[in-house]
């Protein structure tokens, strides 16, 4: 790992259109600011941590059986989307065209 | 013309028959799993409400998903214009966003992540899963209960 010293108002560059400014270094914390091209993405470590983990956890978990969703008795809110695809027990096929305005 | 269908086999749901206009498409893939980039959307349930974005690419990998605002009725999530680039979202009536959800044993005590939702452009079935950082949404809200505590009232 590259380790740079650098000061309050000062930069480093990554590349030739990404920038760190260090704003503010206080005792325990250092505010950077972040220029970058819009096509790539910024974000705290953590919190894409925390997604990825999310997503790992989401992708290995069975999915529910068909009679336990019906248990949950969950009301459609006014305004949820539509369901775009359908699998129909038991042939199990999707994207039949049954979605509205699908020639 | 017919269109020509495909098949896959996967571990959840059996042979799954599609066509690539069924496709939904994330060209970074989702979050960790750079990827997983095709998918295919499946029903879960009558209602719609229960669907899954199956993948092509891995088969052994699903995801349930649910409409956020089940989990919060007051759910919020900003789009920022490199997203809506990404899957050349243009009108904002296009824009359909969904969590992913854990699903455990106990279905009632599934959750789901608002944190990480998924922007999907439903005119060309492009996505992307956003990184919502500043917000108060967890990666892990309670689905069913709310809905629980409604049914009591109902009930009761």
């Amino acid at each position: 790992m590259l380790v740079l010293t650098r000061k309050t108002n000062e930069k480093i560059m990554i590349g030739d259109d990404i920038e760190i400014l260090v704003v503010n270094v206080g005792e325990e914390k250092v505010q950077l600011g972040i220029t970058a091209p819009r096509s790539i993405p910024v974000h705290r470590r953590e919190v894409y941590d925390e997604i990825q983990r999310e997503n790992l956890l989401a992708s290995g978990s069975a999915v529910p059986s068909l009679d336990a969703l019906c248990g949950l008795k969950i009301a459609r809110p006014p305004g949820a989307p539509q369901p775009t695809g359908s699998m129909r027990a038991p042939e199990r096929r999707a994207g039949k065209g049954r979605r509205r305005g699908a020639a | 013309m017919k269109k020509k269908t495909e098949r896959l086999t996967t571990p959840r749901f059996g042979e799954v028959v599609y066509t690539k206009g069924d496709l939904y498409r994330f060209p970074k893939g989702l979050v960790g799993l750079p990827s997983l980039q095709r998918f295919v959307m499946l029903t879960l349930d009558e209602s719609g409400i229960f669907r899954c974005l199956q993948s092509v690419d891995d088969p052994a990998h699903a995801f349930v998903v649910v409409d956020p605002i089940l989990a919060r009725a007051d759910y919020r999530v900003p789009i920022d214009a490199a997203a809506a680039e990404e899957i050349g979202l243009v009108d904002l009536a296009d824009a359909v966003v969904l969590a992913i959800a854990v699903v455990p044993e106990d279905v009632t005590r599934m959750t789901v992540n608002l944190r990480g939702p998924l922007l999907i452009n439903s005119r060309t079935k492009t996505g992307y899963q956003l990184v919502h950082s500043d917000t108060e949404y967890g990666v892990r809200e309670p689905l069913v209960e709310a809905l629980a505590s409604e049914e009591h009232e109902i009930h009761a």
